[in-house]
């Protein structure tokens, strides 16, 4: 029936040239660039500069801030964010109505575009007439210049909660999913020994999703790592000085603001090397886990 | 027993404040839309019963800005990646499914690789490639990429659901003298249309919410896709327009909250299922 050895090629190549003309063949290409020094965007000839680019990167503080605010970032999307979503998804397993609405509609803020999001946010926190000062002033209180440029740390919150607060139901349909798969016989077998509700979630149901935990912190990792609309809506280009920065928009800056090419290659491998990086470390992290 | 219900309860309300926070943004969204610009900077909390209008959408969408025209791009778009995605994946997935040769291994490798690439490791060799192939502003420029993107994914979405139909059905059919085509598009495509359905929505969310690719390729205004040509805007009017910064942001909004709402089952398992891509 299915004998042929060469018909299955013929119906995967359309599939292996998208991917290679698109996505294989830039990538490699990129590295490559990331060797050479570029005066334009379109530069057709860039001189080679070996590794220079990448320590020009390693030298440049608003570069370093990127970074750091990546690292901060992806702290707080695995405790707030994986957190939330696995307290959540742990709640609604044990509820016995409604499980299905707050499923859809904790999904829901997914769905919509981060631009979208972020024009909403900006609405929110507007100083004149926005939502949040609106309602300070129905609670009797004096307005809030939210959006303080000087008080950095409140602005790096205002723009990362949007964020965190996205893709908290992704998480959770991913853990609910597998705690709903935890067999009942196991349930009901820790609960005639007198387990509580919470000794049962710490010692039986979060160890056993613990495969899908390893999941979720590497797609948690390698997803921030790639965030870009929000922080590009709420603050553009990393507002006010680049102290708000992530590694994608300071890269776009680099690259289509300062034509340095060959820099934003760099950085761009640069990022693709730190997902590979910090995935084997949570993995890492995991597997002697295991072995306890 | 009352400590029971206790608990009970307040799990009900832990799980309804965070419910509150997903949900009350867009209403607040959609009911300022509807109300006087004037109103929005005053009372934005009120229900406009007395004062609804529709002034906000008519200026976003017969004002200055060409949102007809961007919604028809994105539509361009979006449908033409979902409709060559499927079609490719199909043949590609059916492959892997049914057939065993060497090299398969090989393949679900460069596809499980193909889903880790961030756009920002290709997109600029990637934009010099599209200038060189004269499709750099123009929707074929950001419908090939977007389709290598999203392939690999509906490809292995697919190829696992094949695999797991039973194969009686079709062997009677080969047996009666159907050939490779007509069993694909005859008996696997209308018994896989669950998946097929999961995995088109999903490849369309993504086309249509992107913004970093069609940002870059897209600068010219007519050509824009919806969020693109939203961003430029708010970034033009500086926030000064509220009505219209809420009616464009419902309307970005509205065709995915609707579409969700339909086909929520189908979205939440392809999401799931394709939890690889992040």
């Amino acid at each position: 029936m299915y004998k042929s050895k060469i018909l299955p090629w013929f119906f995967l190549l359309p599939i292996l040239i998208f991917v290679t003309v698109f996505l294989f063949y830039p990538f490699g290409v990129n590295i490559y660039n990331s060797l050479f020094n570029f005066t334009s965007i379109l530069d057709q000839n860039p001189s080679f500069s070996g590794i220079t680019n990448y320590l020009n990167l390693f030298g440049d503080s608003t570069f370093v801030t990127s970074f750091t605010n990546t690292l901060i970032l992806i702290a707080l999307v695995l405790i707030f964010q994986v957190g939330l979503a696995l307290i959540l998804a742990l709640l609604v397993s044990v509820i016995d109505r409604f499980a299905s609405v707050f499923k859809v509609t904790f999904f829901l803020p997914i769905v919509i575009s981060a631009t979208a999001l972020g024009l909403m946010f900006n609405l929110f926190y507007d100083y004149d007439f926005g939502m949040l000062n609106q309602l300070m002033i129905q609670l009797g209180q004096e307005k809030i210049f939210w959006m303080d440029p000087v008080n950095i740390i409140r602005r790096f919150m205002l723009t990362m909660g949007p964020v965190l607060w996205q893709y908290v139901g992704f998480y959770f349909v991913i853990f609910l999913t597998a705690l709903n798969g935890i067999s009942s016989e196991i349930n009901d077998a820790a609960a005639i020994d007198g387990a509580t509700g919470i000794q049962k979630s710490l010692f039986i149901k979060i160890p056993m999703i613990q495969n899908v935990t390893r999941t979720v912190f590497v797609l948690a990792i390698t997803g921030t790592l790639k965030v870009f609309d929000l922080p590009h809506v709420i603050s553009p280009g990393g507002f006010p000085n680049g102290e708000l920065h992530l590694l994608g928009t300071y890269m776009y800056e680099k690259a289509f603001n300062s034509n340095q090419l060959g820099v934003a290659a760099a950085f761009a491998v640069i990022i693709a090397f730190a997902g590979v990086l910090f995935s084997g470390i949570s993995n890492l992290i995991f597997k002697n886990n295991e072995e306890i | 027993m009352t400590r029971k219900k206790i608990t009970v309860l307040s799990i009900y309300a832990i799980l309804s404040v965070w419910m509150i926070t997903t949900i009350y943004p867009f209403i607040w969204v959609l009911i300022n839309s509807f109300k006087d610009k004037d109103r929005i900077i005053v009372d934005s909390f009120s229900i406009p019963l007395q004062s609804f209008t529709l002034d906000n959408y008519a200026s976003a969408l017969y004002g200055r800005y060409q949102l007809y025209q961007a919604y028809l791009n994105s539509l361009i778009i979006s449908g033409s990646v979902v409709f060559i995605v499927l079609l490719i994946s199909l043949f590609g997935s059916f492959a892997l499914a049914k057939y065993d040769f060497r090299g398969k291994n090989l393949v679900y490798a460069i596809l499980i690789a193909s889903m880790m690439f961030p756009i920002f490791s290709t997109i600029f060799p990637l934009f010099r490639l599209l200038v060189n192939l004269n499709l750099q502003g123009r929707h074929l420029g950001v419908i090939l990429p977007q389709v290598a993107g999203n392939v690999a994914f509906a490809t292995i979405l697919l190829s696992g659901f094949i695999r797991s139909l039973p194969k009686e059905v079709e062997e009677s059919a080969f047996i009666d003298g159907a050939n490779i085509f007509q069993v694909l598009f005859r008996i696997i495509v209308p018994m896989s249309k669950s998946s097929i359905a999961s995995a088109a929505i999903f490849v369309f969310l993504w086309s249509y919410n992107d913004l970093f690719l069609q940002m870059i390729i897209l600068t010219e205004e007519s050509k824009m896709p919806i969020s693109a040509l939203l961003l430029e805007i708010s970034s033009r009017e500086g926030g000064t327009d509220y009505g219209l910064m809420v009616a464009a942001v419902a309307i970005i909004a509205i065709p995915m909250i609707i579409i969700y709402f339909v086909l929520q089952k189908h979205i939440i398992k392809g999401l799931t299922s394709g939890a690889i891509k992040g």
